[in-house]
């Protein structure tokens, strides 16, 4: 089992917050693991020092071996990262294709851009709206939009934070099936807050709570585990 | 039609009007047009930078002021030929604009405005302060003797016609290229949502800096011409005024769109023209026409065009 990421004692201080302290995560090749905690709990501010988009006050990351710690974030990502953001973040002024096209011209060298944007698009499931501005879709095929943008990149690591957020039921098992079908060829971390889902897809789960990891296994493992129920539902475990 | 068709047929339609218009026009507007062709050209190279990258520079007359000077130096100084010291011109553009680029674009938002005008104001005092060479606010004439590029007279109203023409061709079909090239894309990517840009993987502040150079070297290039075709070179050229043009000038036209820097400038120079011949409180007029535009068609004329009729507009 060769690892694709792992952080070493990662932590990020906010003005004497300590919003991430002292993490130790690895990431297997090829797993979809979901990473869950109540709100506040760092697992957003954990995924952005992964990608770069914040710095952190101390630790490491590395990703396929290598420490990437120092390098910015379009670097990362040019190293095979995709991020979808939490609160929807699209070009709203250009058209749906033009945001994929975005997406894939970056990441191939081929010619192939007309095609990849297609298939990203019809494996969301808005591959009819490809002339639309795409902030005059709904919230929900914006969050879609934000997905197809990840695969167009064909990624490596593809990290979703929170993508089922106000997409319907039949969205929803549309989006545990494109992520299976993903899993073939990328590796998926995924923030999720709908129990149901990160049951169905995580393979493995890691969860958060103030800062740091609270305990992690299988689904049925974390289902069992007492401290998890507590952060949940705030009873005492004592 | 397919859009890309119809609008190459435009804008290669607004330059033909423009060479047949050589033909018909009085000596009068003749020479107007010459000057708002070259003028047209600054507004192309100051809209990549704020229309299609989304920076507001407020310095740009650092970038005019540095061909115009380049060339003129060349020719008073060194005795250059006209063609070289076009080029020379136009390499110290580029290279200005790409040390300017890599100091004020650690800044953002009000700070660049600020910045890119502190080195603009720089720029006009350093051509006071060397005044025995610059000659100061005076400026200095090229003589016809002096533009002669390759035996054409280029102070003869045809020959700076077409090359007026000429120049602003080449930068209107640069930036009609340009926003269909990945490059230009990226641009517009980042005028629309930096961030989302930066983690698709893209560098921005190589893509920045890129535009800067681009359009502070389009800059240089019309302010060459200017002075080249027009014969003089003038500190009046680096104030502040000479920043500020432009950004009116695409405003007014529309930024983010091609066709907007011309019809900007023509629109803004006939404007000042036409409502001189009325009163001497022609800024009077000129002022409330602006206020209207803007509060009327806030994207620019061609802006608002392609907002209610031509949305295929580039």
């Amino acid at each position: 089992m060769t690892l694709l990421l792992s952080t070493q004692k990662l932590s990020k201080n906010f003005d004497g917050l300590q919003a991430v302290s002292d993490v130790n995560f690895d990431l297997p090749k090829g797993q979809i693991r979901a990473l869950i905690g109540p709100n506040g709990a760092g697992k957003t501010t954990f995924v952005s020092m992964l990608c770069g988009r914040i710095r952190q006050s101390s630790g490491k990351v590395s990703f396929e071996g290598k420490d990437i710690s120092d390098l910015a974030a379009h670097v990362r990502i040019n190293l095979g990262m995709a991020y979808t953001f939490q609160i929807t973040s699209v070009f709203a002024s250009l058209s749906v294709w033009e945001n994929v096209a975005l997406a894939a011209r970056r990441a191939s060298l081929t010619s192939n851009v007309e095609k990849v944007v297609m298939d990203s698009l019809e494996k969301v499931g808005i591959a009819g709206k490809t002339a639309q501005a795409a902030g005059d879709l709904s919230y929900g095929h914006q969050r879609l939009l934000e997905i197809a943008m990840g695969i167009a990149q064909s990624p490596l690591l593809l990290i979703l934070d929170e993508p089922t957020q106000g997409l319907t039921d039949l969205e929803i098992a549309n989006f545990i099936e494109l992520v299976r079908s993903l899993s073939a060829s990328t590796t998926i971390l995924l923030i999720e807050h709908n129990m149901s889902v990160v049951m169905q897809v995580a393979e493995l789960i890691t969860v958060f709570d103030f800062g740091k990891i609270l305990a992690e296994g299988t689904p049925d493992q974390i289902r069992a585990n007492a401290e998890v129920q507590a952060a949940y539902l705030g009873t005492s475990n004592a | 039609m397919s859009d890309l068709r119809k609008s190459l047929c435009l804008h290669v339609g607004l330059l033909a009007i423009l060479f047949v218009l050589q033909f018909i026009l009085p000596a009068y507007h003749h020479g107007n047009l010459a000057r708002i062709m070259v003028l047209a050209a600054y507004a192309v190279g100051y809209n990549i930078l704020f229309g299609y990258t989304g920076l507001l520079s407020l310095g740009h007359a650092l970038f005019f002021a540095t061909g115009m000077y380049g060339m003129g130096l060349l020719i008073n100084q060194f005795g250059a030929q006209p063609a070289s010291a076009l080029i020379g011109g136009l390499f110290a553009g580029a290279l200005i604009s790409f040390f300017l680029g890599l100091i004020a674009l650690r800044t953002e938002g009000v700070a660049f405005m600020i910045v890119t005008l502190m080195f603009a104001q720089a720029g006009y005092l350093l051509i006071l302060y060397f005044g025995a060479y610059t000659r100061g606010d005076e400026g200095f004439v090229i003589q016809q003797a002096e533009r002669m590029l390759w035996n054409i007279n280029l102070s003869n109203p045809t020959i700076r016609y077409f090359a007026a023409l000429f120049v602003f061709s080449i930068s209107m079909l640069a930036t009609l290229r340009l926003v269909h090239t990945p490059f230009g894309r990226v641009l517009i990517a980042i005028r629309e949502n930096e961030e989302r840009a930066q983690m698709l993987g893209y560098d921005v502040f190589r893509h920045k800096l890129a535009a800067v150079v681009l359009s502070g070297t389009i800059a240089a290039m019309s302010g060459a011409a200017y002075g080249l075709l027009f014969g003089y070179v003038g500190a009046s050229f680096a104030s502040v005024q000479y920043s500020i043009f432009p950004l009116l000038w695409v405003l007014l036209g529309g930024a983010g769109t091609v066709l907007g820097p011309f019809v900007g400038t023509l629109f803004m120079f006939y404007l000042i023209d036409l409502s001189s011949g009325i009163t001497s409180a022609y800024m009077l007029i000129a002022g409330i026409t602006l206020v209207l535009l803007t509060l009327f068609a806030p994207q620019g004329l061609v802006g608002e065009l392609r907002r209610r009729v031509f949305r295929w507009l580039p």
